[in-house]
């Protein structure tokens, strides 16, 4: 086993090594890779529906706030002084801001007095009644699905495409400018955009994530690409195919908003293939809901109700009476399963995801993510743009998670590897550190070898990899740990309560789960009190486990990733609840009626939830 | 004055300065004047742009709301000129006006409105709510 660690580094360390931007070397590397924090999905004031609630962040102090400085956000005085301010506990180590390429030309047209335009009657109607226009615009660009421009666009839309320069130029010299150079990286950047189509109010969204500062002379956008195989061509002949250096991978998100529409089967294999080298993670937590599992669909897994939203289509939230159940092909699970069965069926599996998490505020404020600072994000129907409601946010919603990379060092060619090989997973907010790995033969001391990641590597593949070939007769192994988030003096990070692995399954007709709790227990001592929000004691601070797949078929495909869950605290609402000193033997005041609502939990489980890692089985492999 | 000229001033009134409860997406109180508003700029956006998106169901929902208070704004002001013509008499006509004053004077100096469609306002006085 030493050789083949040893063997081990000497290939991460040299595979790591490419080059990339022009940056001194970090002073501090690790071969065996440290968890960066970071939020790839923010949305500033150059983002239309993001104007249209008052922010005015712009990229710039999205990057300042997620270094560490305080920000102002809405509402805002007479003169320009912001109402609130928020600062992060902790400094992020890399973050995106992705506005929404769509109506990027328009905005700026309608904000910039100087452009042709501006006097439009929609550019009228955004200064005059924002929030009239934040609902009209919205569902006209971007809640149909074949969106078309405004008359102000001129007759091909040339006008809002040359418009969309300006804030395209803004938004990559902000990550320039953000991104740490020097020895001590500190924070890294990501140009970045979101390409935002809803056809019918289905969410087919999508953040593209650029590796480097060379990057297409414009977004592309859902009213000129209006399909992910247009967005996919377009990525590759502007920017991979190109032959500039350009690299870019694309995070969907939103598949619990999507009506199944995120994850459609491919056309062929050769479509497949192109998803699959793009496509590579899915953002499974974030302020619109989570995507990972949800209760009902077959399923009876009582962790899977976690921020699960009761609604198919954002719209839904203001009508509901068009209330639909998100149909299947919704849920991480359900489309990670369906994977195995297109690679039965292809030779290649087109969800091939990592699963993340990230914020999607619409403040400008990456990683904003702690439930008892929550001050809304302001991407639905509940808005601070002229003064805070008794509750910030629709009681729905959430804070949002993070997206945690395992990475050599914190520069953009470290954490765009580990992005784009998977080894990166999501967290609902806390810092949790987890490691997950997979292979036939580790050591049953794994879990107490203070050189646990170095084993991990060496008997395997770290998640987000594909195991290799069955050994005869064996079943394979996983390690999964854990480290529970410190927190910060004034708020310290919650115990442990368990690990588990999740198994995913296709006998070709139909998908299959199982949860197996590996470590800790559900309902261990500790949580914190509903009625106050402290603590009630302390618990496990670390958990680890070694586990063999009891069930294992070596015939069969499947997909393993873990999940961490917390000890239970309080969900924002509760929160909100206790500092409004609301008491529901007495009624809840106008407009908190949430506190009193049994349907909105007062706790939660913060949990993480691994990239998976990948088994094909032999008739996979041999091509059947 | 007549009592129907009286009853058609209150209800001009009530339509122009009387704040009434916002039901659409949102909380507060507006003029019936500012729902017109609204659902003119719709209507207009719908017209001139197109008619597609959440167009038909604002300017419904807008429209509604305006023709219901418009039916209760003329209720309530044969109520109101029922009772002062039984208080002032032939004085009818001075008293509804010196009402009517009073009323306008206080929503222009009294942020009475609030409208989350302001541009910039979170409480608005009656020229602030149309401005």
């Amino acid at each position: 086993m030493g050789a083949r660690v040893v063997a081990v580094l000497v290939l991460l360390a040299a595979g790591t090594a490419a080059a990339g931007d022009v940056r001194a070397p970090c002073a501090e590397r690790d071969p065996l890779r440290r968890p960066y924090f970071g939020d790839l999905h923010v949305h500033t004031a150059l983002s239309f529906d993001a104007a249209q609630q008052g922010t005015r962040n712009t990229p710039r102090d999205a990057y300042r706030f997620a270094r560490g400085e305080a920000v102002g956000v809405q509402p805002y005085a007479a003169d320009g002084t912001p109402l609130r301010t928020v600062r992060l506990r902790r400094p992020l180590d890399f973050a995106a801001v992705t506005d929404h390429a769509e109506l990027l030309g328009e905005t700026r047209i309608c904000t910039d007095p100087s452009l042709p335009g501006h006097d439009a009657l929609v550019c009228r109607l955004t200064q005059r009644w924002p929030w009239l226009a934040y609902m009209l615009v919205a569902s006209q660009m971007l809640d149909v699905a074949a969106p078309r421009r405004y008359g102000f666009c001129g007759d091909d839309g040339a006008v809002c495409r040359e418009a969309m320069r300006g804030p395209w130029q803004e938004i990559q010299t902000a990550a320039e400018e953000a991104y740490d150079r020097s020895a001590a990286c500190r924070f890294t950047t990501f140009i970045a955009y979101e390409w935002s189509g809803d056809p019918d109010g289905h969410m087919v969204h999508r953040n593209v994530i650029f590796r480097n500062a060379t990057v297409p002379p414009l977004p592309a956008n859902f009213v000129d690409d209006r399909t992910a195989p247009r967005l996919w061509q377009r990525l590759r002949a502007e920017c991979i195919e190109a032959g500039t250096g350009c690299d870019a991978l694309v995070i969907p998100h939103n598949a619990n908003l999507s009506g199944g529409l995120l994850f459609g089967p491919p056309a062929d294999a050769a479509e497949a293939r192109v998803r699959a080298g793009l496509e590579v993670l899915l953002e499974v937590t974030q302020h619109k809901g989570d995507s990972e599992c949800r209760r009902g669909v077959g399923l009876t897994d009582e962790d899977c109700g976690f921020e699960t939203l009761d609604f198919g289509r954002m719209r839904e939230s203001a009508m509901p009476w068009e209330r639909t159940d998100p149909p299947p092909m919704s849920y991480a699970r359900e489309i990670l399963a369906a994977g195995l069965a297109h690679e039965a069926r292809l030779g290649v599996n087109p969800y091939k995801v990592g699963l993340v998490g990230s914020t999607d505020t619409h403040l400008g404020t990456p990683g904003l993510v702690d439930e008892d600072r929550f001050v809304g994000h302001a991407a639905g129907i509940v808005t601070s743009r002229l003064e805070v409601p008794p509750l910030p946010d629709d009681a729905r919603l959430n804070p949002g998670g993070l997206v945690v990379a395992w990475a050599e060092e914190n520069s953009r060619e470290a954490l765009f590897a580990a992005l784009r090989r998977r080894e990166a997973y999501s967290t609902s907010g806390p810092r949790l550190a987890v490691r997950f790995f997979g292979g036939w033969d580790y050591p049953a001391d794994a879990c107490e070898r203070p050189d646990l990641a170095a084993v991990g590597y060496a008997g395997g593949v770290p998640m987000g990899g594909d195991l290799p070939a069955a050994h005869v007769g064996q079943a394979p192994m996983f390690i999964v740990s854990a480290a529970a988030d410190a927190g910060t003096a004034d708020h310290p990070g919650m115990p442990l309560e368990r690990l588990q692995i999740v198994k995913l399954w296709h006998d070709g007709r139909v998908a299959h789960q199982r949860v197996f709790d590996v470590a800790g227990a559900r309902g261990a001592a500790g949580g914190v009190d509903p009625a106050t929000c402290r603590p009630r004691a302390d618990g496990p601070r670390s958990l680890c486990a070694l586990w063999r797949d009891p069930e294992f078929d070596a015939e069969r495909s499947a997909v393993y990733y873990a999940r961490v869950l917390e000890q239970p605290s309080c969900r924002w609402t509760a929160w909100e609840c206790l500092r409004a000193r609301v008491d529901c033997t007495r009624g809840a005041p106008a407009g908190m009626e949430a506190c009193c609502d049994p349907a909105v939990p007062r706790t939660i489980r913060e949990r993480a939830v691994t990239s998976p890692i990948w088994y094909a089985g032999r008739s996979s492999r041999s091509g059947g | 004055m007549s009592a129907r000229r009286a009853r058609l001033l209150v209800w001009t009134a009530l339509l122009v300065a009387m704040p009434v409860p916002l039901v659409i997406v949102g909380r507060g109180y507006v003029p019936v004047g500012t729902l017109v508003q609204l659902a003119g700029a719709t209507l207009a956006i719908g017209v001139l742009e197109r008619a597609d998106g959440a167009v038909g169901i604002l300017a419904t929902v807008l429209l509604a709301q305006v023709m219901l208070w418009a039916v209760v704004g003329w209720l309530l002001a044969g109520l109101v000129v029922g009772v002062l013509r039984g208080v002032a008499g032939r004085a009818l006509g001075g008293v509804t006006l010196a009402l009517v004053i009073i009323g306008l004077a206080i929503t222009l100096v009294l942020p009475v409105y609030r409208s989350p469609f302001h541009a910039s306002r979170a409480r608005q006085t009656l020229l602030q709510v149309y401005g």
